[in-house]
């Protein structure tokens, strides 16, 4: 387990929330729990799994709502501007291939998927000259249902509700309304270095769960960008190679996708 | 005249360091409904019935341009028309619908070959095209002239039958930045700063009736993207970062 930063009540009264806390589930709960005794930082993550995903260039990763995986993956290309394969994959529980839709119609990278039950939003985006969009699939046939062009430098995306939550990589969390895709606000993150170093991004009751580049670190923000609290992510020792990429929520666990290999932390004491 | 009230303002642009820019402004506008163009937007307009007239530009790689699709979407964001343009032309900056036809405005930079055209909007047979200078960002048309911005602070007015230029008039109060969406109404045009987050209201000469701030700061990445304008009733109606936005004027 790693534990993160400092600012702990007294002996007796964390005690007291400490046996509180081992009987919460709820993550929801225990936050609220956390924060009420003023220590909402107090929070650490468990590394309870980890898995090499099953094809290469991962690019995107959403829980399926029932314990299964969305996965994306793209082709690198020789010619950056060439078009590349992308698949988009369904695996159950057990790792089990439910589907799979491939496209090869797009050079602009992808970054990032979310999947919303009714549909999955693959995110294309890289530079100024790229066709910087969010795709709307049909889950059942990957046909194309919409497409919402974006500005440059969404990283990652997740969904709340009727919204999607964009990463945008210079410290922003942006929402977009799901039907039309305008803009409903933005959200600056002034606790991440400046110079473009936000990346994953995850939802929950809790607030909303964010990854940044120099660290290996979750930091979990609220709506107007406030930091609630952050957490290190215990299982990896690459100091030259930090947690980046997407990051997802699965209803128990967070799942960070880095390079091609899956992990999933929990959140406790 | 209204008073000025200076409106100041922090973006993603700004840092620890620098203070907030200031807007000068007469008042704020209030954003009241947001859509996403479905691909890369280059020109909007209205249909006076809370639709849009939007121009996307199709690219299969970086600079290059396949067709430009001209939809016309309802209040809804249903289709109702779709025109397809695959013929070669450079980038497109800026439409204007008028009755059965359709301006387009291509080619912005000193390099590319820079024209005006008309088009039947059900067909998309060419009725007219005329060359125009470089640095042309967005159109509008007010009876039979046609107003353009250009990059460089300044209002022109070419015949809409012959493309005579009529008038042309320096936009002195964007010294600050560059001129980008344009919209005509009764009481002049209104004309977007590329960088300042204001909209100023001028006369034919040029001159400002009033300005208006936009609610998102100042910020400096939309200068590069391109920003368009029109007009819905009373409601301005914003093209930027591919968000079209209706603003409330006050």
């Amino acid at each position: 387990m790693s534990q993160i930063h400092a600012g702990a009540p007294d002996i007796p009264a964390k005690a007291r929330l400490v046996r509180a806390v081992q009987k919460t589930r709820s993550m929801r709960a225990l936050l609220v729990l956390l924060v009420a005794a003023g220590c909402a930082d107090d929070m650490t993550l468990d590394l309870v799994r980890t898995q090499v995903a099953p094809d290469s260039n991962l690019v995107g990763v959403d829980s399926d709502g029932a314990g299964g995986l969305w996965l994306a993956y793209r082709t690198p290309t020789s010619d950056y501007y060439a078009i590349s394969e992308v698949r988009v994959s369904h695996l159950d529980p057990g790792g089990a291939e439910l589907a799979r839709f491939t496209y090869r119609d797009e050079y602009t990278q992808v970054n990032g998927l979310a999947f919303t039950g009714d549909a999955i939003w693959l995110n294309y985006n890289n530079g100024f000259s790229d066709d910087n969009r969010i795709r709307k699939l049909d889950p059942a046939t990957g046909a194309e249902l919409a497409s919402f062009a974006t500005e440059v430098g969404i990283v990652d995306l997740a969904s709340r509700g009727d919204e999607l939550l964009l990463s945008y990589m210079w410290n922003e969390i942006i929402a977009i309304d799901r039907t039309r895709g305008g803009e409903r606000w933005r959200s600056k993150i002034t606790a991440f270095p400046e110079g473009g170093t936000q990346r994953g991004i995850a939802a929950d009751d809790a607030g909303i769960w964010l990854l940044e580049q120099e660290r290996d670190e979750i930091t979990l923000v609220d709506d107007a960008g406030a930091v609630v609290a952050t957490a290190s992510l215990p299982g990896y020792s690459d100091s030259y190679d930090p947690f980046t990429d997407y990051l997802s929520w699965d209803g128990e666990t967070l799942i960070v996708a880095h390079h091609d290999k899956l992990l999933w932390f929990e959140v406790a004491r | 005249m209204k008073r000025a009230l200076v409106v100041a303002a922090c973006t993603a642009a700004c840092t620890a360091e620098a203070p907030a820019p200031a807007i000068v402004a007469d008042y704020t506008l209030e954003a009241v409904q947001a859509v996403a163009g479905a691909h890369h937007v280059v020109g909007v307009d209205t249909d006076g019935a809370n639709g849009l007239w939007l121009a996307y530009q199709m690219q299969s790689a970086v600079y290059t341009f396949d067709d430009l699709r001209i939809v016309h979407l309802d209040a809804a964001g249903t289709t109702l028309s779709e025109l397809r343009l695959t013929e070669p032309e450079p980038g497109v900056s800026g439409i204007a619908v008028a009755g059965d036809a359709i301006w387009i405005s291509y080619g912005v930079g000193l390099e590319d070959e820079r024209r005006l055209r008309k088009l039947d909007l059900s067909t998309g047979a060419e009725l007219a095209s005329f060359p125009i200078e470089a640095g042309i960002q967005d159109i509008a048309v007010r009876d039979n002239v046609v107003l353009m911005s250009s990059t460089w602070r300044e209002l022109v007015a070419i015949d809409a039958t012959t493309g005579i230029e009529q008038w042309r008039a320096p936009l002195t109060d964007l010294a600050a930045s560059e001129a980008r969406g344009i919209a005509v109404t009764p009481a002049g045009t209104w004309v977007v700063s590329s960088t300042e987050s204001r909209a100023v209201l001028v006369d034919d000469s040029g001159a400002t009736i009033e300005t208006a701030a936009f609610p998102f700061g100042v910020d400096s990445w939309s200068a590069e993207d391109g920003m368009h304008l029109a007009l819905d009733g009373t409601t301005l109606v914003l093209h930027r970062r591919n968000q079209i936005t209706w603003y409330a004027v006050p």
